[in-house]
């Protein structure tokens, strides 16, 4: 056995923490190793040391915690679910969240188109046709469609004419 | 030198297999609700644990504390306790940990007083020769595991003051026994060679704390 083993066997045997066999062979090294004997006797008095201030025990004050900690107990099962409470919070801003964003989709949802088509207006541009007659005969446009017509009408014809920029438009 | 196990036979505060089919009868009653059963879990391991925090802390009062907070934490945890594994070093292992977890912080904040003007040091009294010499055993010996590392004094404290076996260790500190044995050997060798220093009593053979315990210790 090298020294180094043997020293740390030493430190696992002063407190029994050595299985039978390896005691036996670092009895055997401490009969011919004096360096390692003097480690031993050195590791036996600072393990005397530790056991000697563990009988000094301090005691525990109160007889019991249970008193305290069962009144704690009862006032956290009486008090609010604070767990519970949160999760109910973070449920309604999801479904909040969840609302406002089908509301803001709708605008280009197909739902929309329907709804265009049958002449209800729903925020966008309705353009009805240019002999007004109070009805709606043609189908919505939105802003954008709008603002191609109007280049489209103020871009100049083959003869050079310009086509009539305005075209009946109702907000 | 008398094992844990035995010692607690006497003590009848064990982390043993015998009391574990009881604890398991009552955490599972515990579960359901039924208080004065977890009480009874209480009242069986309210002083050892006390006693282990206070190897920690050295303050009964915090400690006693410290016991309350582990024992409510424990409470809210009950779910998600294991039934098949035992209940000892399962309540120790949390106790032990908010037990480090508390004196991190209270490091910190010493760190941080440095900067400040709440503690100031006084200045040392001419008429007291050496402080150290009004401390007693136990005060000495405090001194010096706090001069080694965490992880090892964990392991020490356990074992050599409060008799846990290297297989208990294990289960609370969750590592393996053969890391644990590793670390002990290691915790024994540096307060040997710190008390030795303090007290004039030094190893001969050159001996320093192992330099690779950092990197060794996972075995």
């Amino acid at each position: 056995m090298k020294c180094k083993t043997a020293k740390h066997q030493m430190a696992l045997a002063v407190g029994e923490d050595l299985a039978p066999a390896e005691i036996q062979e670092l009895q055997r090294h401490l009969q011919d190793c004096s360096n390692c004997q003097q480690t031993w006797e050195q590791h036996q008095c600072g393990f005397a040391v530790l056991q000697h201030s563990r009988t000094n025990e301090a005691r525990p004050k109160s007889d019991s915690v249970w008193p305290m900690l069962s009144q704690r107990l009862r006032e956290r099962d009486a008090g609010p679910q604070r767990g519970e409470f949160n999760g109910w919070i973070a449920a309604l801003a999801v479904t909040a969240a969840c609302v406002v964003l089908f509301v803001f989709s709708l605008e280009d949802s197909p739902l929309l188109v329907v709804r265009r088509q049958s002449g209800v207006s729903s925020g966008g541009t309705m353009v009805t046709s240019p002999d007004n007659s109070g009805q709606a005969v043609r189908p919505l446009l939105r802003r954008d469609e709008v603002r191609t017509m109007r280049s489209y009408n103020a871009a100049p014809k083959v003869d050079g004419s310009l086509r009539d920029p305005k075209l009946p438009v109702t907000e | 030198m008398m094992t844990m196990l035995e010692h607690e036979a006497q003590t009848d505060e064990s982390l043993h297999e015998s009391s574990g089919s009881s604890d398991a009868r009552l955490v599972e009653a515990a579960r359901r609700g039924d208080q004065a059963a977890y009480g009874e879990l209480v009242q069986r391991y309210e002083h050892r644990l006390a006693r282990v925090i206070h190897r920690f802390v050295h303050d009964m009062d915090m400690a006693e504390d410290l016991a309350q907070e582990t024992f409510l934490k424990v409470y809210e945890r009950l779910e998600q306790f294991d039934s098949s594994r035992r209940f000892g070093p399962w309540l120790f292992r949390i106790g032990v940990n908010l037990t480090l977890d508390y004196l991190r912080r209270k490091k910190r904040r010493g760190r941080w007083s440095l900067f400040t003007d709440r503690y100031k040091d006084k200045a040392p009294d001419p008429a007291v020769a050496d402080p150290r010499k009004a401390l007693d055993l136990q005060q000495e010996v405090q001194k010096v595991l706090q001069m080694i590392p965490e992880k090892y004094r964990v392991v020490l404290a356990l074992r050599d003051l409060e008799n846990f076996s290297t297989s208990e260790i294990a289960a609370v500190l969750q590592r393996k026994e053969a890391t644990i044995r590793w670390r002990l050997a290691e915790a024994r060798h540096r307060f040997q060679y710190y008390w030795g220093k303090r007290h004039g009593t030094a190893m001969p053979e050159n001996f320093t704390p192992s330099e690779s315990a950092e990197s060794n210790d996972e075995v």
